[in-house]
C-alpha cells in the first residue's frame, strides 16, 4: 500500500510544457509514474515525451481517467488551475508553486473541501511512493538515491528536508512507504493530522517520521491527534528552528509559515507537546535511523513476526 | 505581510464602502493646524506608525482647536512611538461615541479560511477585557465560497450582544470590511474601534490593514508601496535582486546583529536545522538566509555577496539539502564569481560548501580556480558540514584580533572591515 498514490495512480500534469515541468515529467516517467496527459492552454495537440497535451483539464479527462493533478503554474495563476481540476473531478490535487496568495489558497481549499478533493501544498516539492510513483520533483533525476521502498512514512513541512530524511534512512537500508512534502506555508491543504489519519489506515506504514518547523499549530494538532488515540503507530518527530525562541523580535524564517509571534508556534513548545503525546523526538538527522529501526523492530515483535 | 499606514488603510476601506471619519495626514505642526481648521470641531491627532496599540502608547491625542492640533502634532513628530520614528501624523474628525466595538478579520490556519472576531467592548482595553472575560470576543469562521454577507454579519453582532438601531449600520460596515479584506488581499483587517454614534451611525474610527506580500504584485493601488522597516543596504540589495532578476527561484537574506559566520543555506527546514546546530556548536551566524530552487542567476550572487560582505564576517557556510534537480556547478560558479569580486582568499576565510545534486563533478572542477574551499557533496551530512565550519571558525578565533588585547581600537575596526584575507590582519 502507501498513502495518496500508488503504482496505479493516473497523473495529469497542468502546465506540462514549461521547463521545470518537462524535466520533472521526464524523471517521473523514467521512475514509472503513470503520467497519462498534460494541460497547457494553447498547446493542445502537442506532446511532451509522448504524453499528449490538451488545452483544458476537461478535454484531457474526456480522453483519460485521471486520479491526480500536479500543478505547475506561476503563483498568481495557481488558483485557477486548481479550481479547474477540482471542478473536473480530479480526486488529488498537488499545488507546487510557492507564494500563492492566502486568498487564492482559501478559495481553492473551500472548493476542494466541498468537492471531497484532497489537496497537498502549496509550496510542495511533491510526493513519492518509492518503487511505485511520484508527483512533482521530489526524488529528482534518480530517486533511488534518496528513497528505498519500505515501511516508514515521512511527512515534512520542508521539501528539502523530506529528501534529506529519505536519504538518511536509505543509507541505513531503511525504506519509505510514502514521503509527503506538505508545503511550507501557514495554510496547507493537508496537515500532519490529516496525513496521520491516512498513515494510520495504511497497513504498509509501520512508523511515521514528522519534520516540523516554527510557527502555526500543525505540530500541536498532531500531538492532539495522538492524544485522542487516532494514531497508534510510533511517531518520530524532528522539530527545527529552536533558536527562534531565543530571538528578540518577531521574525519570519524559512517558509511563510515559520514565523513565531508572542510564543505561538514555538518549536520548544511543539517538542514538549509531541513528547507528552508519546512521540519520540530526534534532535539530529544522525539519530533518526537508530530510532526508526528500533521502532520498526518493536512493531515487528508486537505483531509476532520473526 | 505589508502593513499599511492608517491613512492609506482608511482610503482603501472607504473605497470598499466602509464609512470613515474625514481626515488627512500632515507632516508638520503647521499642516496639522490647517487640516484641523478644514475639518472644524474636535479632532484626533494620531502618530502614523505601522504598529498596533498606539492608544496605550500615547500616540493618539485629541485637540479642540487648530493651535492645539499643532501642539499635539509637534509632540509626536520627530519623536518615537513604540520604537518607530514618527514622520507624519493623521488628523481626523473626532466622532462622539455612544459605543465602541471591535472587529478583526483574518485567516485561521486551523480552518484554513477567514475568521471574523468581534466584540461589543472595543477600544484600547480590548486585550485586557477579553483576557478577563473571554465571552466578550465572539468569532465566526467564514466559508470562503460564501463570504460574509450583511445578514451573516447581523447574526454575528447579535450574538456578540449588539441590538437595536446600531445593528444594521454595524453589519453593513462589517460586510464592507469583508469586501475590503478579500479585495485587497488582506492578511488582516482590524477596526478598533468601530464607533457607534449617538445617532446610531457606524464609523470605522481606526483601520489596520496588513496585505499579503504574496499578492502585492496584483494590487495596483499599492504598486511601489514601500514595505517599510529598517533594512540594511545588503538586505535591500538582495530584495532588489530577488524582485528584479528574471529567473525562477528566490533568495532571502536576513541580517543579524554581530556574528562572524556568513550563511548561504536553503531548504527552509534545512536552513533552520543547521542554524540550530551552529548555535549549539558555539558558532556565531551573521545572517539567516533561504534559497528556493530555480534558475536563480544573479539572485544567488546577490545573496552570497551580502552574506560574505557583511562587516565582521570571517567565514561562510554554503550548505544545502540534497538538491534533487539543482545543478551544483551553477552554485559553485556563483561562489567563485563572488569570491573574486570581493577578493576573498578561502585559505584565510574558511568556506565549507556542501552541495549535492546534479553535475557534482563539474561543480568541483569550477572550484579549482579558488583553492581552499572545503567542498562536499553527499559524502557529509548537514550535521557534518556544520561541525566542520564551526571547528574552523573556532580555530581562527584563537588568532582573531578580538581576542588579543586591543591596543588600537580604531585600527582594529578598520582591519575588520577590509576585505578579508588580503592585506591587514586576518
Amino acid at each position: 500500500m502507501s498513502i495518496l498514490i500508488d503504482a496505479s495512480t493516473r497523473i495529469l500534469i497542468q502546465g506540462i510544457t514549461g521547463q521545470q515541468s518537462r524535466m520533472d515529467t521526464r524523471y517521473a516517467l523514467d521512475y514509472g509514474a503513470r503520467i497519462v496527459a498534460g494541460v497547457t492552454p494553447g498547446k493542445g495537440s502537442q506532446e511532451v515525451y509522448g504524453v499528449p497535451v490538451y488545452n483544458t483539464v476537461a478535454a484531457a479527462l474526456r480522453e483519460h481517467p485521471v486520479d491526480a493533478a500536479v500543478i505547475y503554474a506561476p503563483a498568481l495563476a495557481a488558483r485557477d488551475a486548481a479550481l479547474e481540476s477540482i471542478e473536473a473531478g480530479v480526486g488529488l490535487v498537488l499545488l507546487l508553486p510557492e507564494g500563492v496568495p492566502r486568498h487564492d489558497f482559501a478559495a481553492v481549499y473551500a472548493a476542494a473541501r466541498r468537492a471531497g478533493v484532497r489537496l497537498i501544498g502549496p509550496n510542495t516539492n511533491g510526493i513519492i511512493s518509492p518503487g511505485r510513483s511520484k508527483l512533482g520533483g521530489l526524488g529528482g533525476d534518480h530517486p533511488e538515491r534518496c528513497f528505498l521502498p519500505g515501511r516508514v512514512g515521512i511527512m515534512s513541512r520542508s521539501g528539502g528536508m523530506a529528501a534529506e530524511i529519505g536519504w538518511t534512512l536509505r543509507h541505513h537500508d531503511i525504506g519509505v512507504s510514502t514521503c509527503v512534502s506538505m508545503g511550507g506555508e501557514a495554510m496547507i491543504g493537508s496537515t500532519f493530522a490529516d496525513l496521520l489519519e491516512l498513515f494510520e489506515a495504511d497497513d504498509e506504514t509501520q512508523v511515521v517520521v514528522l519534520f516540523g518547523e516554527p510557527g502555526t499549530t500543525h505540530e500541536e494538532d498532531a500531538a492532539d491527534f495522538l492524544q485522542a488515540g487516532r494514531f497508534t503507530k510510533p511517531l518520530v518527530a524532528m522539530v527545527v528552528g529552536r533558536f527562534v525562541d531565543r530571538m528578540p523580535r518577531e521574525m519570519s524564517f524559512g517558509h511563510g509559515a515559520a514565523m513565531v509571534s508572542r510564543g505561538v508556534g514555538s518549536p520548544t513548545a511543539k517538542v514538549r507537546r509531541l513528547q507528552e503525546a508519546g512521540a519520540i523526538v530526534a534532535e539530529r538527522l544522525s539519530e533518526l535511523p537508530a530510532i526508526v529501526q528500533s521502532c520498526l523492530s518493536d512493531r515487528d515483535q508486537a505483531v509476532g513476526k520473526r | 505581510m505589508v502593513r499599511l499606514s492608517e491613512d492609506l488603510a482608511k482610503q482603501l476601506v472607504e473605497l470598499a464602502g466602509v464609512p470613515i471619519p474625514r481626515g488627512r495626514s500632515a507632516a508638520t505642526p503647521g499642516e496639522a493646524a490647517e487640516v484641523a481648521a478644514e475639518l472644524g470641531g474636535e479632532v484626533v491627532v494620531k502618530a502614523l506608525v505601522r504598529a498596533g496599540r498606539r492608544g496605550k502608547a500615547g500616540a493618539v491625542t485629541f485637540a479642540s482647536t487648530s493651535a492645539e492640533a499643532a501642539a499635539c502634532a509637534g509632540a509626536l513628530l520627530g519623536h518615537h512611538v513604540l520604537d518607530l520614528p514618527v514622520e507624519r501624523v493623521y488628523v481626523e474628525q473626532r466622532i462622539t461615541a455612544a459605543q465602541e466595538l471591535f472587529l478583526s478579520i483574518t485567516f485561521d490556519p486551523t480552518t484554513r479560511g477567514p475568521i471574523a472576531l468581534v466584540s461589543r467592548r472595543g477600544g484600547v482595553e480590548i486585550e485586557e477585557l477579553v483576557t478577563a472575560s473571554p465571552e466578550l470576543l465572539v468569532s465566526e469562521p467564514i466559508d470562503y465560497g460564501r463570504g460574509l454577507s450583511v445578514w451573516g454579519a447581523t447574526d454575528l453582532w447579535e450574538r456578540a450582544g449588539v441590538s437595536g438601531a446600531p445593528l444594521m449600520p454595524v453589519a453593513r460596515l462589517t460586510a464592507a470590511c469583508y469586501r475590503a479584506f478579500t479585495g485587497y488581499d488582506a492578511a488582516l483587517l482590524e477596526i478598533n474601534p468601530i464607533i457607534v454614534t449617538p445617532g446610531g451611525a457606524a464609523v470605522a474610527a481606526a483601520a489596520m490593514l496588513d496585505v499579503d506580500e504574496a499578492a502585492i504584485g496584483r494590487q495596483s493601488l499599492l504598486a511601489g508601496h514601500d514595505a517599510g522597516g529598517a533594512r540594511s543596504e545588503r538586505e535591500r540589495a538582495v530584495e532588489e535582486a530577488n524582485r528584479g532578476v528574471r529567473a525562477s527561484g528566490s533568495v532571502r537574506y536576513l541580517e543579524l546583529e554581530g556574528g562572524d559566520l556568513g550563511l548561504c543555506v536553503a531548504g527552509g527546514g534545512g536552513g533552520l536545522y543547521q542554524f540550530d546546530l551552529l548555535l549549539r556548536a558555539g558558532a556565531r551566524p551573521a545572517n539567516y538566509s533561504d534559497i528556493s530552487p530555480g534558475e536563480l542567476g544573479e539572485k544567488l550572487r546577490a545573496l552570497l555577496r551580502a552574506a560574505i560582505g557583511k562587516p565582521g564576517v570571517r567565514g561562510l557556510l554554503f550548505s544545502i539539502n540534497i538538491m534533487q534537480l539543482g545543478q551544483v556547478d551553477v552554485y559553485t560558479r556563483a561562489l567563485v564569481d563572488v569570491l573574486r569580486e570581493l577578493r576573498i582568499d578561502p585559505e584565510r576565510f574558511p568556506i565549507v560548501a556542501r552541495l549535492a545534486g546534479l553535475r557534482e563533478a563539474e561543480g568541483a572542477a569550477v572550484l579549482e580556480a579558488v583553492p581552499g574551499v572545503r567542498f562536499h557533496t553527499d559524502d557529509v551530512t548537514l550535521d557534518g558540514a556544520v561541525a566542520e565550519i564551526a571547528g574552523l571558525m573556532c580555530d581562527d578565533a584563537a588568532a582573531a584580533p578580538a581576542l588579543r588585547p586591543v591596543e588600537n581600537p580604531v585600527a582594529e575596526t578598520e582591519a575588520l572591515s577590509r576585505p578579508h584575507g588580503i592585506g591587514g590582519e586576518a
